[in-house]
């Protein structure tokens, strides 16, 4: 949670300290796919923040979806919906500000509510999240953009699993720990 | 310039396309067992030198002495004769035991799924009688193949693999080494006090006319006890899962468990009858009785789910058909117990209440000792033996709720 406030922390300190300067609100919502070693899956991307000559960083979110619901005893990373809220900074490599180049970096949630019985519970715990990725916009409006971007991310997926050891008859803690790299490509649009 | 980055980024996608990967990594605890021969558990089930209270469990009084269930160990003997100065006496190993009960000189205890008979002699000391083998099966240790072993102790361990090779190796703690051996025990014999053991409202172990009754997670056994040093098995009936506790009044036994109590007749002692159960939510529930009234403390936590934390107060009078009469609102109530008019609520965190229950309908809180975490409670005749989470305390009280400390017996 700390990481969490410490993302909104640097997101209010960057605003106020680039305020005076020539600044500009951008706001992007994309949808696209996270392409895993075992499925494909839809995930929402929303990201606000300023924008600065060539550079933009903001605060966004990303969430990915199941399509399926597992066993959580069992394999794998993805079987849990996820968001990922992290700081948001890109680049854009040429002068007409067409094509940039993005890193994030973050922590990742567990979103969905997980399972509890009287013999068995899961705790949530937060994960890191992080990616890099390429992308270009174009113009459809007059402060609206069309935009696309390829990016390879890795995300940290943590839970803790209290449960009675029937063997032992007693109550034991798992932790998973659990570690996708993906590709996500999402469109949608800026806002400028 | 353009094609460039297009070209670029194509690059880099189908590069990273090979580095898509989904990697597990699971930390849990291995539990690897230390044993011993149940011929060294028998030989060693004997008083020994006092050892701290751990993990205490349920308690009994008899004869001005306490007998605490260390979950899984044993026995802790307490000498309190005098209440202003208690004296540990002893403990008795016992590895798997939970249940206690005495009746006679005769202290029953199970050892996982044995039951144990011991025989109380009149210098204090306690003496292996003998066992009734595979009683309680859903204590069975299964893993264990040789009959012969007693797990004493598991020895724990974190690991992490990755998901992948826990999912092939799944076969954690089934080593055999480790095993321990008792030493032997000395013989002598005398004629034991009478009576019947006084259990607490989390006990799991009774005895009504010459009958032991328990329960275990799912079952109620019932044990002739006729020949009291070889107590036989005349039946053993289905309550429902998570069965926790029972409480003996007349010819009842009121059976607490997760999902409701239960209450059977002991007309028939070789085969107690069902007569009816009052459910509730799925919580942990211990439960006392008397005449009119059965009080049922319903609380919640990790082992327990839930949500709710109450006491309930039936209307037993029609036995066939509880009647919920009003539910009292606890932080996290425990262990309880009733002498008269003054009851004991062990409210966890919150320490130990002291409740006039002379208006069923209105019950009032006369008196919270901030004790610490309470978990249990025996009030027997002006004497409140209280467990706590780091002590066990008695106290003095009168039908006026005068309640004074007398004593702390400190865990260590």
């Amino acid at each position: 949670m700390k990481k969490i406030y410490c993302l909104f922390a640097y997101g209010i300190l960057f605003t106020s300290v680039s305020y005076s300067q020539k600044l500009r609100y951008g706001g992007i919502q994309q949808l696209g796919i996270v392409v895993t070693e075992h499925e494909t899956r839809t995930n929402f991307t929303l990201v606000n923040g300023l924008r600065f000559g060539r550079f933009f960083t903001g605060i966004g979110a990303h969430t990915q979806f199941n399509r399926r619901f597992y066993n959580a005893f069992y394999y794998c990373n993805s079987i849990f919906n996820t968001t990922a809220v992290y700081v948001d900074g890109r680049y854009y490599i040429d002068k007409k500000k067409n094509f940039f180049t993005k890193v994030n970096g973050g922590v990742n949630l567990i979103t969905q509510k997980l399972e509890t019985h009287y013999y068995y519970n899961f705790k949530k715990r937060p994960g890191y999240y992080c990616s890099a990725g390429l992308g270009f916009k174009a113009r459809i409006g007059k402060e609206i953009f069309y935009s696309f971007d390829i990016t390879y991310c890795l995300r940290q997926i943590k839970y803790a699993y209290k449960n009675m050891n029937y063997v032992t008859r007693q109550f034991e803690t798992e932790k998973f720990d659990l570690r996708q790299s993906a590709i996500i490509i999402t469109m949608g649009i800026e806002i400028f | 310039m353009k094609t460039k980055i297009l070209f670029t980024t194509l690059f880099l996608a189908l590069l990273s396309s090979s580095c898509i990967k989904d990697k597990g990594y699971k930390t849990y605890t291995i539990s690897r067992p230390e044993y011993s021969v149940k011929s060294g558990v028998k030989e060693g089930a004997k008083l020994q030198e006092p050892q701290a209270l751990k993990n205490p469990g349920s308690f009994v009084l008899y004869n001005t002495t306490m007998y605490i269930n260390e979950k899984n160990k044993g026995i802790h003997v307490i000498d309190y004769r005098n209440p202003t100065s208690p004296v540990n006496k002893g403990f008795v190993p016992i590895p798997g035991n939970l249940g206690i009960s005495l009746n006679n000189g005769v202290l029953y205890a199970d050892c996982y799924c044995d039951l144990f008979v011991f025989k109380l002699l009149a210098d204090q000391t306690i003496q292996f009688q003998n066992s009734v083998p595979n009683t309680f099966l859903t204590r069975m240790q299964t893993f264990n193949y040789d009959t012969n072993y007693v797990t004493l102790n598991w020895i724990k361990k974190d690991t992490t693999v990755s998901v992948d090779d826990y999912m092939r190796i799944h076969n954690y703690g089934t080593n055999s080494d480790g095993i321990q051996h008792f030493s032997a025990n000395a013989n002598s014999n005398n004629n034991p006090p009478r009576g019947t053991s006084v259990g607490s409202s989390m006990a799991v172990f009774t005895i009504v006319n010459d009958h032991l009754y328990t329960v275990d997670n799912s079952n109620l056994h019932a044990f002739s006890l006729a020949d009291a040093l070889h107590p036989t098995l005349e039946s053993k009936q289905h309550v429902n899962w998570n069965v926790e506790t029972i409480f003996p009044f007349k010819n009842k036994l009121f059976i607490g468990s997760m999902s409701g109590m239960y209450i059977f007749s002991t007309d028939n002692p070789s085969q107690p009858t069902y007569i009816s159960q009052f459910n509730h939510v799925t919580v942990c529930d211990p439960v006392i009785a008397d005449e009119r009234f059965a009080f049922v403390t319903l609380r919640s936590g990790n082992s327990c789910g839930g949500f709710t934390n109450q006491m309930d107060v039936l209307n037993i009078e029609t036995i066939t058909n509880p009647v919920l009469v009003k539910s009292f609102p606890f932080t996290n109530p425990h262990g309880l117990s009733k002498d008269g008019n003054v009851l004991f609520v062990c409210d966890g965190q919150a320490g130990l209440k002291i409740v006039d229950a002379t208006d069923i309908n209105a019950l009032t809180l006369k008196q919270t000792l901030p004790v610490g975490k309470a978990i249990d409670v025996i009030a027997y005749k002006q004497l409140a033996f209280v467990m706590l989470e780091n002590a066990i305390q008695i106290y003095s009280y009168d039908q006026q709720f005068n309640v004074q400390l007398l004593s702390t017996i400190n865990k260590n």
